[in-house]
């Protein structure tokens, strides 16, 4: 949303901008104290663990089973209506977005995995994302128009910390989903052009060198 | 075409990745040079011409033509520092800088310019450079121009850089054609993501392989940690070795030796590196002065097809603003466009959800205006300041003053007038309070109301320059006009660290014809 407006309409559920401002003075200090709380509860003890399919290998470097959980609610109201709406295209778009929100946040260095851990670890804890972000069931449970509410609350909140948390999910998410040629291609976007691969001696080859 | 770089690698190159040595390794050379970016590989090609041993440390990857596959998640995530995630300390500025083998010269849009000679004559009589004026660069950019085949882009601009040029006409506003460094070039629009056809002539396909041909050394995913300095004298640099992907770090370690270190790791590593070495700082003048061209940028629905996606990224440019109120008076800033790629465009706008999807269904439409401030050069744009965090690494923190805010804000204006000049439908500032408009009086009376506070203006930089500044006087700078470091006497500093201001302009051959200079006197006088 782009409108200045945006809290006031955000729907239901959502925190109002007050109670944002009240829980703020506990939120800059939220992601320290839900990094500390994962270790105590061991929900989410450093290093993460990364999901294993049934053959026991690892299927992402970064993301573990909460973290997919949140990124599948999430994707959807930070992409818009390029989501798909039926549900068995839907599972293609999560099975496809979600290595490439991996590998994205992978290669981020060190310093900005720790603090998108610690952001997951704070919207995963009941505690703190109910304090945060005034949702205080799994994210499974939420309505669109819920996670909207929270999302948009972020984006224009007068805390620094919750602006530049959402600013980070929202590139993470936006660009993981619009660099997908899958997606973009449907826009309208070129792409590699056949003829242009055809030259062009990297699309030849499909090994992977080290 | 050719692929220089697997060339070089079939007729055995002396090229490593860190990881395929062993731990504890100690590796030695004349001049160890810090970066292959477009300080560092300029500073190697120099000094290896004039028979230097020289090895070349990078803490990307050697990534190249074979990896160029017109992909922006590959690319973002594989050639840039932190993976694009990098930003200022409050998370307010997102900086984009490269981090494989070429540094930044392997992403960037190719626009060169020559620094603008107000820029060198404040530089003298503000900073007190010497020999650094333009008579004295001319020659070196000259060089420069030649040994990276820089000329005017000939070819029509694509759709997007005429927006600019369209807009500028229609309202009396100059613009120029900008030069490149290309060779052969396809005019795909992809320089952002490694050149796919090897035609940019960045570091990576020029000076390296030159160095490399010469028997330089090039180590590749290991990160600098550390010097080790005794008696003002840096002996050794102990690095760490990053794994296969130059990603995480392995934990092994290596070390290089050198009678001379030539510092050249972008300016954001190399003061953040002195800073971990505890390096000599008596006036604490390092890692200050540290200026980002602030980038803001406006977005419009044209009613006919863009496609800025396609075609040379940068091709136009307006200086109308630049030194609109003289060199020292109000913030001035270029005017360019962005390529449009549709992750890019989706990263970097400050929207999300419908009207980030609105605008994405747009995308064959859009025109990317951005706007570079120029920092620096008052009072009141003193720079940021890079830190360390507590883990060691390096972070800017930078304060947007009310003088560049309004900046910003007539840049958002400029860009706005010019859009709607060209015929734009529909305009939108990008900015996390401002909803599209589709007039320019419109715009007008948004851009007056909009706040202009960090976190709320969209905002981004590709141009990271000082922290490490020259200057004769140790009192205000951290190198002299040459480079030389003020405390460490077999320590040079060579990349765009060394600016005392920013350059007003691209600054990619600034840093060759400033380097080719510095690197040439450095490889006589040792």
């Amino acid at each position: 949303m782009r409108a200045a407006s945006s809290i006031s309409k955000a729907p239901g559920a959502g925190i109002s901008r007050r109670q944002l401002i009240k829980t703020g003075f506990l939120g800059s200090a939220l992601l320290t104290v839900s990094s500390g709380m994962a270790v105590l509860t061991g929900c989410s003890s450093r290093p993460p663990r990364p999901l294993v399919d049934t053959s026991g290998e690892q299927v992402y470097r970064f993301l573990n089973k909460e973290d997919v959980a949140l990124v599948v609610a999430l994707l959807p109201v930070v992409v818009g209506d390029t989501w798909p709406s039926q549900t068995g295209a839907r599972r293609q778009a999560e099975l496809d977005t979600l290595p490439r929100v991996d590998l994205f946040v992978s290669r981020m260095g060190d310093f900005n995995r720790q603090e998108v851990r610690q952001l997951f670890d704070l919207l995963h804890i009941r505690l703190t994302r109910g304090l945060t972000t005034g949702l205080w069931s799994s994210w499974e449970s939420q309505s669109e128009q819920d996670i909207e509410a929270f999302f948009s609350s972020w984006q224009h909140s007068s805390l620094d910390l919750f602006r530049s948390a959402h600013n980070a999910l929202a590139d993470i998410l936006g660009f993981a989903w619009y660099s997908n040629p899958m997606v973009s291609k449907p826009l309208g976007f070129s792409g590699v052009k056949p003829e242009i691969a055809a030259a062009l001696p990297q699309f030849a080859s499909r090994e992977e060198e080290i | 075409m050719q692929d220089v770089i697997a060339q070089g690698l079939a007729k055995g190159w002396d090229v490593h990745a860190a990881h395929t040595l062993a731990d504890g390794s100690i590796l030695e050379a004349d001049v160890v040079v810090i970066g292959t970016g477009a300080g560092g590989a300029t500073a190697a090609e120099f000094l290896s011409s004039a028979g230097h041993k020289v090895l070349l440390l990078e803490e990307g990857k050697l990534r190249y033509q074979k990896d160029f596959k017109m992909d922006e998640l590959e690319a973002f995530s594989g050639l840039y520092q932190e993976g694009t995630g990098r930003k200022t300390s409050n998370g307010a500025i997102a900086i984009y800088q490269g981090r494989s083998v070429g540094g930044s010269t392997t992403v960037n849009w190719t626009s060169s310019f020559r620094t603008p000679t107000q820029t060198l004559n404040h530089w003298k009589t503000e900073h007190g450079l010497l020999g650094l004026s333009s008579e004295d660069l001319s020659p070196w950019f000259k060089n420069r121009e030649q040994a990276l085949n820089m000329s005017q882009w000939l070819v029509p601009p694509n759709a997007n850089n005429d927006v600019l040029r369209r807009g500028c006409e229609a309202l009396g506003y100059r613009s120029g054609v900008m030069t490149r460094n290309v060779n052969g070039c396809w005019n795909l629009g992809y320089c952002g993501y490694g050149c796919p056809t090897n035609a940019k002539q960045s570091m990576l396909v020029t000076s390296i392989p030159k160095a490399l041909d010469l028997g330089a050394q090039l180590v590749s995913g290991a990160r600098a940690e550390r010097f080790i300095f005794e008696n003002e004298r840096a002996v050794a640099l102990q690095c760490s070795v990053l794994d296969s992907d130059a990603n995480l770090n392995t934990g092994r370690k290596l070390q290089l030796r050198a009678k001379h270190f030539v510092l050249a790791a972008g300016a954001i590593g190399s003061p953040g590196l002195l800073l971990r070495s505890e390096a000599p700082d008596p006036y604490s003048v390092l890692g200050k002065r540290t200026f980002l061209h602030p980038v803001n940028s406006s977005t419009a629905t044209m009613p006919e097809s863009v496609h800025g996606y396609e075609g040379a990224p940068q091709s136009v440019y307006s200086d109308q603003f630049l030194w609109r109120d003289g060199v020292a008076g109000k913030a001035g800033f270029k005017l360019e466009v962005a390529p449009v790629h549709p992750g890019s465009l989706a990263a970097q706008e400050a929207s999300y959800g419908q009207s980030l999807a609105n605008r994405m269904r747009a995308l064959p439409y859009t025109n990317s205006m951005i706007a570079l401030i120029r920092d620096g050069f008052h009072e009141e744009s003193q720079g940021g300041q890079v830190r360390l965090r507590d883990d060691g690494s390096p972070v800017l923190d930078y304060e947007i003053t009310d003088y560049l805010w309004e900046g910003l804000r007539e840049a958002y204006r400029a860009m706005a007038e010019i859009q709607f000049a060209a015929g734009a439908k529909e305009v939108s500032l990008v900015h996390h309070d401002a909803a599209p408009v589709k007039s320019w009086k419109a715009a007008q009376e948004q851009i007056q109301e909009l706040p202009m506070k960090a976190l709320h203006a969209g905002l981004f930089s590709a141009h990271v320059m000082g922290g490490c500044g020259m200057g004769e006087d140790p009192k205000t700078s951290v190198v002299s006009s040459a480079g030389q470091h003020h405390q460490i006497e077999n320590l040079s500093v060579m990349d765009g660290s060394t600016f005392p201001t920013s350059i007003g302009a691209n600054p990619q051959l600034s840093i060759y014809g400033l380097v080719a200079k510095q690197a040439s006197a450095l490889a006589a006088r040792l």
